[in-house]
Order: C-alpha cells, then sequence, then structure tokens
C-alpha cells in the first residue's frame, strides 16, 4: 500500500470528477435557460413558443445559462474561509471537548495513549484529542486541512463502549483518511456546493417573502401576472440550485464510499489486527449504531466520521454489512445486541501494561537514525561516552516523559534544552528569565537530559508538542521570544537550536499561522537553499558538493549549490516555501534529501534530526521508499 | 427587449451579489462566536486540572501541621472549610465555563481559600520543626509548583476569554452576537497574586 500512489489515484479521481461535474452545471444551466426563455416568451411577450421562432436561435437561453454560471462561479469565489476550516474550528463546531494531555480520568487516559501509538506507527505528529460528549452512539471523526492541522474525535459512546483495540483500529482508520488527504478531497466539494446553496437560498428566501406579501396584495391583473412570473422565476432558480445540489451529493457521497474502504485497510495495515472487524460489528449490534444525537451541525460534516450518520442515497459510508464482509469474510451476518458491553469498556487501564510506546519511541530514535539504511545494514555513529549525574537514566526518562504532558513544564523542558553547559553563557540566559522557580526548573531538566542513556531529545520534543499546541497565543509567542533570546545567547546558531526552533514554530505555531500559499517561483531557489544546508552536514566542503550534486538529481528543479552560510530567518523562509508546494513537488525535494543523507555511506545523528524535521514541516510523514 | 433584459441582468447581479456578501459575512460571524467560545470553554479544562491538583494537595498539608498543634485548630477548620467550598465552585464552572455567576462564584471562594491559607501560613511560621519536616518540605515544594501551574493556565484560559469579548464586542459583529444567542461576556478568572501568598509574610513590629 504505498502512500503516494493513493494520494495519486485520489487527485485523479477528483479531476474527473470535478470535470463531470461542471458539465453537469453546464448543461443544466442550459436547460434552466431554455426554461427561462420559454417563460419569457410565454407569459411577457405572450407570443406563441414555437410559431416563428426558433429557441436554439435566440440569444435568450444563452445569455441566461451563461448568467447563471457566473453568479455561481461568484459565489463560489465567495465562499468564506470557516468552510476550509481548521481541524480545531471543525470539532469545537461539533461540540467536542478537547482533552488536556494531563487528563487523570483512566479512560480519557487511555484514549490518549491510544493515539499516541497510532501516532508514533504512522510517523504523524500526535494530533489535539477531541470526546463528543453528548454522543452516545459510537463514532469517532478526523478534520483539518492539512496533516499539521490534523484533529481526532470520538464520541463518548465510542470511548465506553470499544476495548481498547478496537478503539486503536477505529482511531487508526481515522488517521488513514488524514494520510490519504480524503479531507482535502472533500474540501473542494464542499466548495462546489456553496455557491449552489447560496443561489437556491436566495430564490427560496424570495419565494417565502412573496408567498407572505401575496397574502396581502390585492393587485391589479398586471401585478398579479407580475408576482406569477416573479414565483415561476424563482421556482426555476431553486430547482437548478437543488438539483445540482443533490447530484452532486450523491457524487460526493459515492467517492467518499469507496475512501471509507481504503481507510479501513490502511487501519489493519497500522494495527495488524482483528479489531476494525469486530468494532464494526459491535456498531452493527447496537441499536443507537453510530448515529449522532445531534445532526444539526453535524449534516454536512457526514463524511468526517467513522460510520455514516445518516443512510440511504446520502450515505457516505458503505453499508456497514459489507464493511465487516471484506475484513471478515467468515461474518454470518449477524450480531449480538450489545448488552453490557458498557462494563469491558471501563477497565481501568495501567499506563505500563499497555503496549510501551515509549519503547516504540525509543526504537524510534533508533530507527530514526537508522531507516535509511537498514536496507544496506548501514550502522549509526557509536554514543558518547556519558557523566555521572545525580539523575539516574530510568529517573530522567520519567521526569521528562511526565513533563511532555504539561504545557509549562513542556515549555521549561525544551528550554533546558536549549540551556548552555558554559557558566557564564547559562547565567545569561537564566537571567532572561522572569519567574521565581523558572531557573531551577529549567535547570533541573538540562540535568536529566545529560542524564538520558541516548539522545533522546527530538522523540522527547516531538511528544511535548501536544502540550505546547494549548498555549493560548500570546504564551507561544512569549515562549518563542524566551526561545530566542535562550538561543541567541551564545551567539552562535548550531544546526541543533534551529531544527528545534524550527519544529515548535511549525507543529505548535501552526494554528496561529493561515494556510501557506504556493509561491512557484520561489521554489527553486528555496529547495536549493535547503539541499545545500543539509548537505553542509557533511565532514568536509568536497563531501557537501558531491552530496549535494547526487541529491539534486532527484530534483533536477532545484538551483545551484549555496556557498555562503544562511540566516536562520530565510532557511525558515524557505522550508515555509516547499510547505506551501503540491505533493509531487514535496516528494522530489524529500527523495533529494535522502540522497543526500545517503550519499557518504553514514547517517550522522544530526542529518536524521534534519531530515526528521523536515518530514514534520512538509507534512510527509512516510518516508519515501529508499531510492535507488 | 434587449436592453430591458440587460438592465435586469445587471441589476439582478448586483442585488444577488450583494445578497451573498451579507450572506457570507453572517456565516463567518457566526461561526467565529460559536468557535471562540467553545475555545475558551475548551481552555478551561487545563485550569480545571491544575486547581484541582492543587485541592488535593490541601487535606495532606493540613494533616501534617494537625499532627504538630494540638490547639488553634480553627485556621484548620477555616482551610477546610475554604477548600470544599472551593471545590464545588470548581464543579460548577466546569459544567458551565461560559456563565459568568460561575466564574464569579469560583473567583470568590479562590478568594477565600487563600485568605484563609496565608492564615494558616503564619501560623506556621511559629513552628520551625514543623518548617523543616521532610515531609512538609515536599508538601510545599509540590505546592509552590503548583501555584505556578495554576497562574499559567489561568493566563490561558484568560486570553481565550478575552478574545472571546473582543471578537464578541467589536464592530460589525456585534449587532449580530445577541440575536445568535451571545448574550453575555465571558468572566475572566481573578485569583489573588499568587507570588504574594508564596512569600513568607513580613511580621512589622
Amino acid at each position: 500500500m504505498d502512500f503516494w500512489a493513493h494520494q495519486e489515484d485520489a487527485k485523479r479521481r477528483t479531476a474527473r470528477l470535478v470535470v463531470l461535474y461542471a458539465v453537469m452545471v453546464a448543461l443544466f444551466a442550459l436547460v434552466t435557460g431554455f426554461t427561462l426563455d420559454f417563460i419569457w416568451r410565454h407569459f411577457v411577450v405572450n407570443s406563441a413558443y414555437f410559431r416563428g421562432h426558433n429557441p436554439f436561435t435566440s440569444s435568450v437561453p444563452y445569455s441566461c445559462a451563461t448568467f447563471i454560471l457566473a453568479l455561481v462561479g461568484i459565489l463560489c469565489l465567495f465562499s468564506p474561509a470557516s468552510l476550509s476550516a481548521g481541524g480545531r474550528s471543525v470539532a469545537e463546531a461539533l461540540k467536542g471537548t478537547l482533552v488536556p494531555a494531563q487528563a487523570r480520568n483512566p479512560g480519557e487516559r487511555r484514549l490518549l495513549n491510544v493515539v499516541e501509538e497510532i501516532s508514533l506507527a504512522s510517523g504523524m505528529p500526535v494530533p489535539p484529542v477531541y470526546i463528543l460528549e453528548r454522543e452516545k452512539g459510537i463514532n469517532a471523526f478526523a478534520a483539518g486541512r492539512s496533516i499539521n492541522d490534523a484533529v481526532v474525535g470520538v464520541t463518548r459512546g465510542a470511548l465506553d463502549q470499544l476495548s481498547r483495540d478496537e478503539l486503536q483500529a477505529v482511531v487508526a482508520h481515522e488517521f488513514s483518511h488524514i494520510l490519504n488527504g480524503d479531507m482535502r478531497l472533500n474540501l473542494r466539494f464542499v466548495r462546489l456546493f456553496f455557491g449552489l446553496m447560496c443561489l437556491s437560498d436566495f430564490s427560496a428566501t424570495v419565494l417565502r417573502w412573496l408567498a407572505r406579501g401575496s397574502s396581502r396584495r390585492g393587485g391589479s391583473r398586471k401585478g398579479n401576472k407580475g408576482l406569477a412570473l416573479l414565483i415561476l422565476l424563482a421556482v426555476v432558480v431553486y430547482l437548478f440550485g437543488v438539483v445540482m445540489a443533490f447530484v452532486g451529493t450523491i457524487i460526493q457521497a459515492a467517492v467518499n464510499r469507496q475512501r471509507e474502504f481504503l481507510a479501513d485497510a490502511s487501519s489493519v495495515q497500522f494495527t495488524r489486527s482483528t479489531a476494525l472487524a469486530s468494532a464494526l460489528k459491535k456498531i452493527d449490534g447496537l441499536s443507537k449504531g453510530s448515529k449522532l444525537a445531534n445532526t444539526a451541525m453535524t449534516g454536512s460534516y457526514g463524511h468526517l466520521f467513522f460510520c455514516s450518520i445518516h443512510a440511504g442515497l446520502f450515505d457516505t459510508h458503505p453499508p456497514l454489512a459489507e464493511r465487516i464482509r471484506r475484513l471478515d469474510p467468515l461474518w454470518e451476518g449477524i450480531s449480538a445486541s450489545a448488552q453490557g458491553v458498557a462494563s469491558s469498556g471501563a477497565e481501568p487501564e495501567d499506563d505500563r501494561n499497555a503496549p510501551d510506546q515509549w519503547e516504540q519511541l525509543r526504537n524510534r530514535s533508533g530507527a530514526a537514525v537508522a531507516w535509511l539504511g537498514q536496507v544496506r545494514g548501514i550502522s549509526p555513529l557509536p554514543e558518547k561516552e556519558e557523566r555521572i549525574h545525580p539523575f539516574t537514566a530510568d529517573e530522567a526518562e520519567i521526569l521528562l516523559r511526565g513533563a511532555c504532558r504539561e504545557p509549562l513544564e513542556a515549555s521549561y523542558m525544551i528550554l533546558g534544552l536549549l540551556l548552555d553547559a558554559r557558566d557564564a553563557v547559562r547565567d545569561k540566559q537564566l537571567a532572561s528569565m522572569s519567574g521565581s522557580d523558572a531557573p531551577q526548573a529549567v535547570q533541573t531538566y538540562h540535568r536529566a537530559f545529560s542524564s538520558l542513556k541516548r539522545d533522546l531529545w527530538l522523540p522527547l520534543v516531538e511528544l511535548a508538542i501536544p502540550a505546547l499546541k494549548t498555549l493560548s497565543e500570546e504564551q507561544f509567542r512569549a515562549f518563542c521570544g524566551q526561545m530566542t533570546v535562550f538561543i541567541n545567547a551564545d551567539g552562535v546558531f548550531s544546526c541543533r537550536e534551529w531544527v528545534l526552533q524550527q519544529l515548535i514554530r511549525s507543529q505548535a505555531g501552526a494554528q496561529f499561522e493561515s494556510q501557506l500559499a504556493f509561491a512557484r517561483k520561489r521554489v527553486p531557489d528555496a529547495a536549493a537553499m535547503v539541499l545545500s544546508a543539509l548537505a553542509k552536514l557533511s565532514p568536509d566542503a568536497d563531501a557537501a558538493r558531491r552530496a549535494f550534486d547526487d541529491g539534486r538529481k532527484y530534483m533536477t528543479e532545484a538551483s545551484g549549490f549555496v556557498e555562503t552560510l544562511l540566516s536562520p530567518e530565510k532557511l525558515s523562509g524557505c522550508v515555509a516555501v516547499l510547505a506551501g508546494s503540491p505533493a509531487k513537488v514535496k516528494l522530489r525535494f524529500i527523495r533529494a534529501a535522502s540522497r543526500i543523507v545517503m550519499h557518504d555511506g553514514r547517517i550522522d545523528p544530526e542529518e536524521a534530526m534534519f531530515l526528521r524535521l523536515l518530514s514534520l514541516c512538509l507534512g510527509i510523514p512516510v518516508p519515501p521508499e529508499p531510492g535507488p | 427587449m434587449g436592453s430591458i433584459m440587460t438592465v435586469v441582468v445587471v441589476l439582478a447581479v448586483i442585488v444577488i451579489g450583494a445578497v451573498a456578501l451579507l450572506a457570507g459575512w453572517l456565516i463567518a460571524a457566526y461561526n467565529g462566536l460559536v468557535a471562540s467560545k467553545a475555545r475558551f470553554e475548551n481552555a478551561f479544562a487545563q485550569i480545571n486540572v491544575q486547581l484541582t491538583r492543587r485541592y488535593d494537595l490541601i487535606p495532606n498539608i493540613v494533616k501534617v501541621v494537625k499532627s504538630y498543634m494540638e490547639h488553634e485548630s480553627g485556621t484548620l477548620r477555616d482551610v477546610i472549610e475554604a477548600r470544599n467550598g472551593a471545590v464545588a465552585s470548581l464543579r460548577e464552572a466546569a459544567a458551565s465555563p461560559a456563565d459568568p455567576a460561575s466564574i464569579e462564584a469560583l473567583n470568590a471562594a479562590e478568594k477565600r481559600l487563600a485568605g484563609s491559607f496565608q492564615g494558616l501560613r503564619l501560623q506556621v511560621e511559629a513552628y520551625p520543626e514543623l518548617k523543616a519536616n521532610s515531609v512538609m518540605l515536599q508538601l510545599s515544594e509540590e505546592l509552590t509548583s503548583t501555584e505556578n501551574r495554576v497562574a499559567f493556565a489561568r493566563q490561558a484560559f484568560n486570553d481565550a476569554a478575552t478574545a472571546y469579548n473582543i471578537r464578541r464586542n467589536s464592530f460589525p459583529t456585534t449587532l449580530v452576537a445577541n440575536a445568535f444567542g451571545h448574550t453575555r461576556d465571558a468572566a475572566l478568572l481573578v485569583f489573588d497574586n499568587e507570588k504574594d501568598i508564596q512569600a513568607a509574610p513580613k511580621i512589622d513590629l
């Protein structure tokens, strides 16, 4: 199952459907034009329609059709930004409550652990998690414009009634929606419908106003005729909008059904278990099933959910029985009704008994160094000698993991990472902090990091990102300012510091930034700058040059090697330009970057860290296959 | 006939365009208000966690202090009562953070708790063995770090609530805010300055 092939497939299908839909809209507009022409001729001009008049050569139908199409096009342009709202806005519109990272309720704690595990399994950053408290049916949703903007939510019913494995399978299904870009697909549909709905809503309003008005008006004969004409016009336009939207929703639902099968299969790939089938069977057996109580707001969001919330033609999901059968061919077709199931979901889960995601993280930090090389058996660099510290390695890990869950502690932890070992610089850094106990906490975390057995700072920072996302905008800006002070204190800007700053700004700060635009002209220079920076991590200048040329074969549009060192802000700007480019460009870029790193046959921790950062910033969580 | 048609078309375009713009703005305003409100309600969850942690520490502290003091249990009773009152107000506020009355009640309960806890600190100053007790030291340390986290979470909540108030009160959203059901400004959490409480009380003789 290639992530990239699926993306291509999705794009092709959307393009085909959009074209088909546009053609249908044009045809129907033409039909409407002819109808309007008929009305005009028959009722206003009062001449017989077919005698002495050839409808196909008259200009009226075509101008009417053009006018309607232009109107719909203009209205589509005005579709408000809220339609392509970020993940958080959608979750809040659905009345979800955010689960804070420090949740102590065992059910919520388990949900957070499950989400973290699936994020690690798919290489994605951990998204914020929401709960739909008032929903007792079993359902889940994923929303957001991009991978860095994504959120995940489950209903209270799902939390109470599904076992841990089933919950994990459902969450994995939602994640694969995010990874396969299904949300962007649906956004395009939603934009198209907006124009049509505006038109039909307007004519419906006109109709309503006319209906109210006509009861009061006695009216002359001419007035009544004008009224009738207006009503007819409004009806025709209304029908146009409604029928087109209707047809469009059917098309959208059909596409979504296919994506659901794909997401089911991806979920099985991530979890490698039969839990998804059993979760679907549970929904089948439940009387409430997956229906949502609060349908007022959720009507337009049906495609975001795990299981259908309204049935029939507009069903955005395949039939439940069909989904179960694809996963479990031997299923008999009847599910036991789910009584007494609530108990199975409420087991208090001990954090330690759960499949240890920390183990996965530790292995992944080694894997981060080795994933490119595993095919060729290249080993990472040996680790540095450890000095004796009051913290044992285990104590340090526990302390740091705990700090990842609190926004304040996480910010202290990151500042502890940036704390310098030299006394003069360190004093300067600590002096810049306000708050009486802040310097103390920062130094504690600095000591904890030094006591770790391996260099686990990158995975820990990734784990801390969800807590940092809960900061308010002012707090986040203050924290970034504090980070900058710490970084500038020693006057040297190291690669590691830049990576850390870039990671936090792009991941935790993404919610405060507007969507990136595609600046086509700037991509070659931006790519050249970033690839040069990556190449410069090689041991000497010659090797850097050679590595750069090697990588450039994969992205031929990149400009030449950049000799002079760049300012950090410019480098961040280049990464931003790349992040806003289409998926094809990003894929070429990441392949080029991987090639550069693998050029000298060794993967330094710094190179692996840089590459991981690039994949996160660009929203490509899945490493591409190692190049030929 | 062609010119009449043109005039009608042009008029219709203008009218429909204006209506579409208005409709779009209304939708955006409504969604914006809903999202702001949901955001500050969610921000309350953060401070809920921190305040709960603080309220859980207090009975432990009272237990340690009680073992050192035989008389003067009036202060301890005050603290426990204030703490229970605060726990109840927190639960109410968590159920509806958008209701200014419940937030004000929480503010008042916190103030009362801070006042009685200050009285407790004054008394603890008089017992050096108590101050040096290892359990007491550990609990004081935890309390200090909890105060910081409370302050941080409170700041986050107030930022989100202020953002909602600004959105609700700025032109032109304020014209429709009441109609959309956003009739009240969000109340901010105002606790006494935690730093003053942490510092040892100065006794001027």
